[in-house]
């Protein structure tokens, strides 16, 4: 998994990309969500286009990035939701969890 | 050349412990006596009585014969310290225990440099802790400064600089820490294996200027073998810590294979068969049969997100609390919520797990259930028909609060429920296609005659057949149930 984060209309937006698995990959997700709210960061948006594998510990890292960004009173949005994560999301129910749009644009929009 | 008294001595003792070289002691004092003799005889020459080129040329002969025979015994020194190592060595080479290579170890030290103390320490690989040590002619009192020394002291040194330390006069060396009040000198060796620190060697003597160079030197040939024996006694020790972890995973594989249904329940209307297969010893999937009442049976199939160890603890937990509301509460809807909130509460966002619980009628064929996320079962009808069961709600474990809704489909006379984990359905071969829901459903077809334990005997066979040589890279669980 390699991440890049940018700011981007005063939100931040991370790329994810590779296979998003358990292991490290969680640590590393979490350290990042957690300084860039730490930096006052508030608005998320990570765009998942780039994602070529994620497994259920890797659902579980997109939950713990919610949940710790709801906690700091912030919000997420996810951006080019591959196919595969798409069933993931349906399967799992997910998909009423997360706000999903198609391009990064739109999500950044959908904060104006 | 000249050799030094205490070297003179400890030549003495090496061929005492060498248990060798008695003869070569002999010839040696006998050469010794001789020369002196003539050396004696040669100044005592009134003068004038023999020429002075010729006393000249006879005192060049015998210092002459003075050096061969130092170097002679320089020879037999370094022969008999090497018999002696390889002894050693030998010695070594059958313990595997390490407090007994320790033990021999600062033993057989004793015969190669003298110490009115010394101590062994072998330290981790990280470099960080002490994983065992050895104390000789210490005091108890002084144990807890010997642990200083390691750090800061010459030891610290010794082991960071992977270099010998003597010092003559431990008075005069800033870097001593005292743990010892009548030691008046000190040598330090460190040991190290393909170029890692093993720990160090460390002798005290209560004279000043014990320890020579050459002792140094001898010590680290010496060090070189401990640290071998060390290295292996340690490499013992992590095998048989993994043994006995490995034993643990053993028993715990069956506590939790106990945790699963021996045997299916059986019904005049139904036949049902379950399997779960562990990628590792122990596993995240689950499956369970729970009689609520003579007629109504709990079904439910569970997966934790992650494999292995962690996995399995949260499964233990969610059949536990499962069983609990199961019996507690008769509606699935309110059962899920508190399995959720419970699950919660005990785990990080992270940890989920997706799980399927229904109740079937088995008089009436009526299941009534709820899908908390999990890959949607399969109802094969008679007719050829597919529908998957994925009303419920949200995955368990990460959201509390979570709302799950009951659905209610009827199994008639050659119906086939298939309940699976994606171990099953996500099975990869070495190109990566996955074995799919297609082909599960098309293999149970066409075994439907055998029923139930032939269908999941075939499936698993032709699943494992699809991985190949990679074999199945996550636990698989298959519950199959067929209406007569």
């Amino acid at each position: 998994m390699k991440l890049k984060s940018r700011l981007q209309d005063d939100t931040l937006v991370l790329e994810v990309k590779g296979k998003v698995m358990g292991g490290p990959d969680a640590t590393i997700f979490q350290n990042t969500i957690k300084s860039e709210i730490a930096n006052g960061h508030k608005r998320f948006v990570f765009d998942l286009g780039g994602v070529d594998w994620m497994n259920s510990s890797g659902l579980g890292i997109l939950i713990g990035g919610l949940t710790t960004i709801k906690n700091a009173g912030g919000d997420l949005k996810l951006a080019n939701v591959t196919d595969k994560i798409k069933s993931l999301f349906m399967i799992t129910k997910l998909v009423t969890i997360f706000d999903s749009y198609e391009t990064v644009e739109e999500a950044l929009k959908s904060y104006q | 050349m000249k050799s030094t008294g205490t070297e003179r001595a400890g030549f003495e003792k090496l061929i005492a412990s060498s248990g060798r070289g008695w003869a070569e002691k002999r010839v040696f004092q006998e050469l010794t006596t001789t020369l002196k003799s003539a050396e004696k005889e040669l100044k005592s020459l009134p003068a004038g009585t023999v020429p002075e080129e010729r006393l000249r040329a006879l005192e060049s002969q015998l210092s002459r014969l003075a050096h061969l025979l130092e170097h002679i015994e320089e020879v037999q020194r370094t022969r008999l310290e090497i018999h002696l190592i390889t002894q050693i060595a030998l010695s070594l080479a059958n313990a595997l225990d390490l407090q007994e290579v320790l033990s021999l170890i600062v033993d057989s030290l004793k015969q190669v440099v003298d110490y009115d103390a010394a101590g062994i320490f072998v330290v981790s690989k990280d470099g960080e802790e002490v994983e065992g040590e050895i104390l000789r002619g210490y005091e108890t009192s002084d144990r807890g400064r010997i642990r200083q020394k390691l750090g800061q002291g010459l030891m610290g040194w010794a082991m960071e600089n992977m270099a010998p330390v003597v010092v003559a006069d431990v008075s005069r060396d800033p870097r001593y820490i005292m743990a010892r009040s009548s030691t008046r000198s000190e040598l330090v060796v460190p040991m190290f294996t393909q170029g890692r620190v093993v720990g160090c060697l460390n002798l005290e003597s209560d004279n000043l200027g014990a320890y020579s160079e050459r002792d140094a030197d001898h010590l680290m040939t010496f060090a070189s073998h401990a640290a071998v024996a060390i290295e292996r006694a340690r490499l013992h020790r992590e095998i048989l810590e993994k043994q006995r972890m490995d034993e643990e995973l053993a028993l715990a594989r069956r506590m939790q294979r106990d945790l699963l249904p021996r045997s299916a329940p059986k019904f005049d209307r139904f036949d049902i068969a379950g399997v779960n297969l562990p990628s590792e010893m122990v596993g995240g999937d689950y499956y369970d049969y729970i009689q609520l009442t003579e007629k109504d049976l709990g079904i439910v199939v569970g997966d934790v997100a992650g494999k292995g160890v962690p996995a399995a603890f949260i499964m233990t937990s969610l059949r536990a609390a499962l069983r609990i509301e199961a019996f507690s509460h008769y509606a699935i809807s309110t059962i899920l919520s508190r399995v959720n909130d419970y699950l919660c509460g005990s785990t990080k966002p992270e940890i989920f797990v997706t799980a399927f619980y229904g109740v079937l009628d088995t008089r009436s064929g009526i299941l009534t259930y709820a899908n908390a996320g999990h890959n949607p079962p399969l109802l094969l009808r008679a007719d050829h028909s597919r529908e998957t069961l994925s009303e419920g709600g949200m995955l368990l474990g990460a959201f509390p609060n979570a709302l799950y809704h009951e659905h209610r489909v009827t199994l008639a006379a050659n119906d086939i429920l298939v309940l699976y984990t994606d171990g099953a359905s996500e099975a990869e071969n070495r190109a990566g296609e996955q074995f799919g829901v297609e082909r599960i459903e098309e293999i149970v077809r066409s075994a439907a005659t055998k029923g139930p334990r032939q269908i999941i005997r075939q499936l698993l066979r032709l699943i494992r057949g699809h991985c190949g040589e990679i074999g199945l890279q996550d636990d698989i669980t298959l519950v199959v149930i067929q209406c007569r």
